[in-house]
């Protein structure tokens, strides 16, 4: 029972936004909001707004042990989409984080990252442009190719779906190892548009994916034990 | 939706005619026999003018300019109609699911049910505006937990469908399916199969795109079928 708890997605304690760990939830530090004078208590109140709607978010996603294959706790979203607060919910911390930020595109992986993806982008007036697996997309591609832990794989943008001048966020439901998500900043990043953060729902913090990343930001509403 | 070309593209003999009914599985009869009826209204003078309302809605020819035609994709005689140019343009995508969420907005929806993976891209925008819940439909084994699972035919050998058990709650729920296309309509089928199984209550299919048959609330499974914009042969 202790071990399938400990799979559940959770909420970062507050100690974990302390040093040497980074937040992996931005409500200690809101992008968008400057605490000063009267804004302060604005911030309080979004705080608690966000750490209610995280907990919901949090316990809405099952996780199914043993799939695809032995040893793997999935971290399954479809739970999420059918509780149609807590999908307004997550869709919400993302858009009140970046609507500000003058984002131009979102990128979704496919085929999850294509739920989530889309709300954003209408919600902050962006573009959005699916990455897909190979041949999927019909005309000019180009193609990224990544690790598997058996092989590699590929995923694919079209060309002129971004430009240099754009600010792009990648999103996914989830980054394990980071490969996928890597893969994906790499593609947006070679033609000259800047990444401006990586959003996902639920991070496995034990695959150290963020170290795939680098300094790339990213953003993340739950973790959870891989 | 598939990816298969004979589902999911517009087929220049397709187009020509109208629909390949003998390899539809379960909606064979219905589809034979409402194409002639199709093709016999749209013959008839009185079945010239528009009939949807939503014919003379202006954002309309925005949508449709904004779809891009690809042709020879995935092969050759297939002038497929990529999507992705409308998702480039905010306004025009926007313009598309307020479309759907107007028409839907009234009717109860309990949930949507979109189709793997362009289906993804509208269903959810759709879903949280009128706070239904979202099922994806997917191909085979990338649900995890127990599934059911509907086989629907292609133009080459068969494909599958796959829905959560448990997605549908209680029988009688109300759910609109939503994909990006509708060309022979056999995966819609599928997905509606799929819903009836677990009791609920399709009422209606929702696609940007459908070949010309579908302008007219044309029937599938019993189920109307309401799309937005004929599919193209070629860009203007």
């Amino acid at each position: 029972m202790l071990f399938l708890q400990c799979q559940q997605p959770r909420v970062p304690s507050p100690s974990a936004s302390a040093p040497p760990f980074r937040p992996r939830v931005s409500v200690a530090a809101p992008l968008s909001v400057r605490v000063t004078g009267g804004r302060r208590a604005q911030a309080v109140v979004a705080m608690a707004s966000a750490d209610a709607r995280l907990a919901g978010i949090a316990s809405s996603i099952r996780v199914i042990p043993d799939f695809p294959k032995p040893g793997i706790m999935f971290q399954d979203i479809t739970t999420l989409l059918l509780d149609p607060k807590a999908f307004r919910d997550t869709i919400d911390l993302f858009v009140e984080r970046y609507k500000d930020q003058r984002i131009t595109v979102v990128a979704g992986v496919e085929a999850r990252g294509f739920i989530f993806g889309p709300p954003i982008a209408l919600a902050i007036g962006a573009k959005f442009v699916p990455l897909r697996k190979p041949k999927k997309l019909p005309g000019e591609v180009i193609s990224e190719e990544y690790s598997l832990e058996y092989g590699t794989d590929k995923i694919e943008m079209h060309v002129g779906a971004v430009q240099a001048n754009d600010r792009a966020l990648v999103v996914d439901d989830l980054i394990a190892t980071g490969g996928t998500l890597c893969a994906a900043v790499k593609l947006i990043e070679r033609v000259g548009a800047k990444v401006v953060e990586c959003a996902c729902v639920i991070e496995l913090p034990e695959l150290k994916g963020r170290d795939k990343l680098g300094d790339r930001p990213i953003f993340v509403l739950v973790e959870a034990d891989a | 939706m598939g990816e298969e070309a004979s589902f999911n593209a517009v087929s220049v003999m397709e187009a020509a005619t109208n629909a390949k009914p003998a390899k539809e599985n379960g909606c064979a009869p219905a589809v034979a026999e409402e194409a002639a009826e199709a093709v016999a209204a749209v013959v008839a003078p009185e079945a010239a003018a528009p009939v949807a309302a939503a014919a003379a809605d202006p954002r309309l020819q925005g949508i449709s300019d904004a779809i891009r035609v690809v042709p020879h994709f995935p092969k050759q005689g297939i002038m497929f109609n990529d999507i992705t140019t409308l998702l480039l343009r905010p306004g025009v995508f926007k313009d598309a699911v307020d479309l759907f969420v107007e028409r839907y907005r009234g009717m109860r929806i309990d949930a949507v049910a979109g189709i793997e993976a362009r289906g993804f891209i509208f269903g959810p925008a759709i879903a949280l505006a009128i706070g239904a819940k979202f099922i994806p439909l997917r191909k085979p084994r990338k649900l995890p937990g127990e599934v059911i699972s509907e086989k629907y035919v292609l133009e080459y050998g068969t494909d599958c469908l796959e829905m959560h058990v448990g997605a549908i709650e209680r029988p009688g729920e109300r759910v609109l399916i939503v994909d990006d296309l509708v060309a022979t309509g056999g995966t819609l089928c599928a997905g509606i199969r799929l819903l009836e199984r677990a009791e609920a209550d399709v009422v209606e299919c929702a696609c940007l795109i459908g070949l010309p048959k579908f302008k007219d609330f044309y029937k599938l499974n019993g189920k109307p079928v309401y799309v937005l914009v004929e599919s193209r042969e070629s860009d203007k």
